[in-house]
């Protein structure tokens, strides 16, 4: 059977127009994979207004005012206000602080803790790898949304038990990759090379195989941080997500479904249409890296 | 007490005794239905419950609306005595047609109605209801025990009898001028037939519960069938006593059909789309403005609106838990900093009205608290003025952070002040929960400040939220002030109800202007669609489960 080997170091970093500046790369990015790159300016437009939230929201998203309540987008209120007069557009630009908090921390906890065990569980074999496996089996048992529900549950809902929960429910499929990964990675050459001149199993690890695993993980990271920011969003929705007055996308919208769903659509709307957008725009980037990541799939 | 008073005070209990005593009210079932229509009989009724009943639809051991919206037409609206169907405050006849107090008021004689039967045939006698009483006092059969029920008139008694044949006679533990405000309650309902309990507790089944014996009951309507999460029907019991002001039998509807629907949205599409007559009753399912103008919109003229108080919402700081709220000057500040009237606005678009402890329609409250401070809107600038000056004299200028306990599903009023607060500086960090974390940790004291739902029709039953604690597990404020429980303790003494009316209103004037223990925010109308059709509903100003027996309604198509 062919076997397809994972692409050496400077391959996997450097997929695009090699030997390309920066610039060259990602104007080679733009012209090989457009959707992506739409998918880029979007999340790269949410980074901008997470940052500059201060800057581009024109109220106080959490300060009520009353006598102006449930006003339709307009001049005055770009996307209307809620029922105690919140002004609706800043409240999504500041959400996108809390989504893009949650689904960077989540996937970042994920990725880390997840890799490690994975690679570790694959490299390593044996005992440790078939317990680390019947975990991994037995939290992808629990759909991940009602395991995120029962974690928040039991921390208490807040910005970074959220996060902690989503990043639980993530690293068991990171794992598998992880692990796959390094399967296939520890049959290539430069792994026995490696232990024929004697080093250690931390340094092969580290050094050869984890950077060598990670590849399909970082498609699979770009990919969860939309999920997770869905996931966020949902727990909102139930209630068990950042608690008020903090604004958040599911938030948001939980508080227009209460009732005003006909009265004042644009309570659920505007917030819904940030966060489809977002996910979205994920999920465009993600196929268009796992495009030009994968080496089956390069060059078309 | 006054010399004034002390003459006064035997003539007056004479004349309160004397009322009592002799009294005959009117007959429970006025004309249904406004406007001098003529009732028409048969045909079904669609409304909405929200869930299912609980599992044995006990109304001694389980309360709620899931229960009581369906039940009440099973098991009937009252037991001895009811809330008059035009007066949720007055207590009218049920099943018993008259009744005597002792001048102690600890023993109550009711001489029973006759021509009542249980739906399967079998006559209710006052035998029944004896065994009825005692079986809410609990029960041991060898070494199973039926638990007392936990509602506040049963347990008041100390014996049932039958005397002369056709009466019984209620002795109390002690004198309790409330007794029959207590037992009007709409939820207290004879729903144990004696014929069919007794055998199945003689044969060790003692927690037996009417769905265990075929719901055999006292009430205008029969189950029909129970689809556990789909629908509930009724139907017409051929055999129930009532009749209206005409003489003719009550109920007037053949029967109605509840489905089972636990979301609003879904509840008022199906209203919209004409498959439901009305809407569910309960917390979080009344409309909003902007829904009622919505299907007043699409259905104009086709939609009324039963407009029920009752929620009314109270906040108030745990007093055996270390905080600034320990500070008088600090609780005032709190109480005077509220803007009640944008609460109003803000969490249920201005379909509210603002109260003290009771509703100021039932009479209790004193007529003047429009003018007490943080209620009076003239005084509105002036209150938070001196709220950050008593802040600044409790060395507080700059504000504090505190916990507050809030039901999940109660976020939107918690919203409102915890954003209301930051204008004090006041910093709450909501601490949202389930409804069981909720019971479990108000129960064990487990917060710093709360709010809750607080309702009554007669002021006795707020010691349940301002009796001592220990007392009031589940209840509003927690504390150990002797001189708020002595007060209610003066309600057993009261001689009639302007005495009772007194003591209530030194309660509420110590609990909100002289302690500022709780702030009373303001009662929630909750209002349920109905179409224009549906006659004869005649819900109170307060209280969700006032006349939901249906016996009266009747369909105008």
């Amino acid at each position: 059977m062919a076997q397809t080997t994972v692409p050496l170091q400077a391959d996997v970093f450097l997929p695009l127009a090699q030997g390309a500046g920066i610039f060259g790369q990602l104007w080679d990015f733009t012209k090989r994979k457009p959707l992506g790159a739409a998918g880029a300016v979007v999340l790269l437009t949410l980074v901008l207004a997470a940052i500059f939230a201060d800057v581009i929201a024109p109220y106080d998203p959490i300060a009520q005012n009353v006598p102006h309540r449930l006003r339709e987008p307009g001049t005055e209120y770009l996307l209307g206000t809620d029922t105690y007069g919140r002004d609706v557009f800043s409240r999504i630009v500041f959400g996108a602080r809390v989504s893009l908090y949650i689904g960077l921390v989540s996937v970042l906890i994920g990725t880390v803790v997840g890799v490690l065990v994975g690679a570790s569980s694959g490299y390593t074999g044996g005992v440790y790898d078939l317990l680390v496996q019947r975990i991994v089996d037995g939290m992808m048992g629990f759909p991940p949304l009602i395991l995120a529900l029962i974690l928040v549950v039991a921390m208490g809902p807040s910005i970074n038990s959220v996060a902690f929960a989503l990043a639980v429910t993530y690293i068991p499929r990171v794992v598998r990759l992880a692990r796959a990964s390094a399967l296939s990675t520890c049959q290539e050459m430069f792994v026995d090379a490696a232990r024929a001149i004697g080093g250690g199993h931390l340094r092969i690890m580290l050094r050869h195989v984890v950077p060598n695993s990670l590849a399909p993980v970082f498609v699979l990271a770009t990919g969860y941080l939309g999920t997770a920011i869905v996931a966020e969003a949902s727990l909102s929705f139930l209630g068990l997500g950042v608690p008020p007055p903090s604004p958040s996308w599911g938030g948001m919208m939980q508080f227009g479904a209460r009732g005003y769903l006909e009265a004042a659509p644009w309570l659920t709307f505007f917030p819904g249409l940030a966060l489809s957008g977002v996910v979205f725009a994920f999920g465009l980037l993600g196929d268009a890296l796992r495009d030009v990541l994968d080496p089956r799939l390069r060059g078309r | 007490m006054s010399h004034r008073i002390k003459v006064l005070s035997p003539i007056l209990a004479l004349v309160a005794l004397a009322a009592i005593a002799c009294q005959t009210p009117a007959p429970s079932a006025p004309a249904a239905g406004g406007g001098g229509d003529t009732p028409k009989r048969g045909g079904i009724a669609v409304i909405a419950t929200r869930d299912d009943p609980p599992t044995n639809w006990d109304p001694g051991y389980t309360s709620g609306i899931t229960l009581h919206q369906v039940s009440t037409g099973i098991f009937g609206a009252g037991n001895f005595v009811r809330q008059c169907r035009n007066d949720v405050y007055t207590v009218c006849p049920y099943l018993a047609e008259s009744w005597e107090a002792g001048t102690d008021l600890m023993t109550y004689t009711f001489k029973m109605r006759e021509g009542v039967f249980w739906n399967d045939g079998t006559p209710f006698t006052p035998q029944d209801a004896v065994y009825w009483l005692d079986l809410t006092r609990g029960t041991q059969v060898g070494d199973k025990t039926r638990p007392a029920w936990i509602d506040v008139g049963t347990q008041q008694v100390q014996k049932a009898e039958v005397i002369d044949g056709n009466k019984v006679r209620v002795t109390l533990k002690e004198r309790v001028p409330a007794f029959l405000d207590m037992m009007k309650t709409a939820t207290i309902n004879i729903a144990y037939p004696r014929h069919l309990f007794q055998p199945k507790i003689e044969a060790g089944d003692v927690r037996v519960g009417p769905s265990d014996v075929g719901f055999v009951s006292l009430g205008p309507y029969k189950l029909a069938k129970h689809e556990k999460g789909s629908l509930i029907q009724l139907r017409r019991n051929e055999l129930y006593w009532e009749k209206d002001a005409k003489g003719e039998p009550l109920p007037y509807l053949d029967g109605i059909d509840f489905p089972v629907m636990k979301d609003l949205n879904t509840i008022v599409a199906a209203f919209r789309t004409g498959r439901l007559d009305g809407g569910a009753r309960g917390t979080g399912f009344g409309l909003l403005p902007e829904q009622r103008q919505a299907l007043d919109r699409t259905l104009p003229g086709q939609v009324q609106y039963a407009e029920i108080a009752g929620y009314r919402w109270h906040i108030a700081w745990n007093q055996l838990k270390q905080g600034p709220w320990q500070d008088l000057r600090v609780r005032k500040a709190l109480g005077l900093w509220l803007d009640k009237r944008s609460g109003v606005q803000a969490v249920v678009g201005g379909q509210s009205f603002l109260h003290t402890v009771m509703d100021p329609r039932s009479g209790w409250p004193d007529p003047a608290w429009e003018t007490w401070p943080s209620f009076n809107a003239n005084t509105r600038d002036r209150d938070r003025a001196d709220a950050k000056r008593l802040m600044s004299e409790a060395g507080l200028a700059s504000g504090f952070e505190m916990d507050f306990f809030c039901r999940r599903s109660w976020v939107q009023i918690c919203e409102w002040f915890q954003g209301d607060y930051s204008g004090l500086g006041v910093k709450l960090k909501l601490d949202l929960v389930d409804d069981a974390t909720w019971t479990d940790r108000h129960r064990r004291g487990d917060f710093d400040g709360q709010i809750q739902i607080v309702t009554a029709t007669f002021p006795e039953l707020l010691e349940q939220h301002f009796g001592r604690t220990g007392l009031n597990a589940g209840g509003l404020l927690r504390h150990n002030d002797p001189q708020l429980v002595s007060m209610f303790r003066r309600f057993k003494d009261a001689q009639g109800d302007d005495a009772r009316k007194q003591i209530y209103r030194e309660v509420e004037k110590y609990v909100l202007q002289d302690q500022w223990y709780a702030i009373s925010l303001f009662d929630e109308l909750l209002a349920i669609p109905y179409r224009s059709y549906v006659k004869g509903l005649m819900p109170g100003p307060e209280e969700v489960n006032h006349n939901l027996d249906y016996a009266t309604v009747w369909l105008d198509k």
